[in-house]
């Protein structure tokens, strides 16, 4: 498999993951998607994370900013650290339980670690030369046209999904729950409430 | 690192297209997705994909290295938020916050 179909079939596979995740634990597929994320991730920078040694030479390269494989590597590496470092604050944090200072204090370093890499290392000749290296915002606003192709298709995806929805006949009303369906979800909350009555 | 407007423009609409696309597929149910839906989505997916493969690929690939070097603004976006749940004092699943409030419901 040639790199760049493994990262198209990659970015697919979270594009997939995400999308499962969002549907809940009432649905079997939501049990997979966190399966799907991984194996997603493992196409998009596994070519580029298996040759190691390669990899440093093309990140300390003079095109290195022209190079997919060393942009996804950056991209991949702060948004894990910001991933797990939003998981850990949140979950450090007061608003699910108790309060860990721990939990707390290993997040907001992995954010600023996370914050580190994705604005001050950058890929190129000025590898460690923090001061050349330092994310300019005339280069991200270079993205504007394909932000904005993005914003567009997102108008045109709910237009689509309006459209859908008000030419159907609406659906018949969904029929109340028996008495077994009744216990199921009352016993559900109470497990998720800590047996409170 | 810039390409022509379009190119990119374009670029950019078949991603949303496309993800589209991959969420009503990866997430259908028989009976409640709209097959209309499915349809469409599709459909446009594929022209919006038919008319990309006139764009270089240099281009095409000029616009995504720019797409994610715009998304290292994503950690600065995410630090208000974080730091809101950080010095938040409520705790929303406490049983007995949750308790409190069934009775204070049930009084009114």
């Amino acid at each position: 498999m040639d790199a760049p179909f493994a990262r198209v079939a990659g970015a697919i596979l979270l594009l997939v993951s995400i999308s499962w995740n969002r549907m809940g634990p009432s649905d079997s597929r939501y049990r997979m998607a966190l399966v799907i994320a991984t194996v997603g991730i493992v196409l998009v920078i596994g070519p580029d994370i298996l040759s190691p040694s390669d990899l440093y030479d093309r990140f300390s390269g003079d095109d290195a900013s022209q190079d997919m494989g060393v942009a996804i590597v950056h991209f991949a590496t702060w948004a894990l650290l910001l991933a797990f470092g939003s998981m850990l604050t949140i979950r450090g944090s007061r608003v699910y339980g108790a309060i860990s200072p721990t939990t707390l204090f290993t997040g907001w370093i992995l954010v600023i670690f996370s914050i580190s890499v994705a604005m001050v290392f950058r890929p190129g000749a000025n590898l460690l030369d923090p001061v050349r290296g330092v994310f300019s915002i005339w280069d991200a606003l270079s993205a504007a046209p394909i932000i904005l192709g993005m914003i567009s298709g997102l108008i045109a995806a709910v237009a689509i999904v309006a459209w859908s929805e008000y030419s159907e006949p609406p659906l018949p009303p969904t029929p109340g729950l028996d008495d077994d369906e009744r216990m199921y979800v009352r016993k559900i909350v109470e497990d998720h409430l800590g047996g409170v009555n | 690192m810039s390409g022509p407007f379009l190119e990119e423009f374009a670029a950019g609409f078949t991603i949303s297209l496309v993800w589209l696309t991959i969420h009503v597929l990866s997430t259908y149910r028989r009976g409640n997705t709209s097959v209309r839906l499915v349809s469409i989505s599709a459909i446009s997916s594929a022209v919006a994909l038919y008319l990309l493969t006139s764009v270089p690929h240099e281009s095409v690939s000029s616009s995504l290295k720019s797409l994610i070097y715009f998304l290292a603004l994503t950690p600065l976006v995410a630090i208000p938020f974080l730091l809101r749940i950080t010095v938040s004092h409520s705790n929303e699943f406490d049983p007995i916050a949750l308790q409190e409030a069934d009775s204070v419901s049930d009084s009114e």
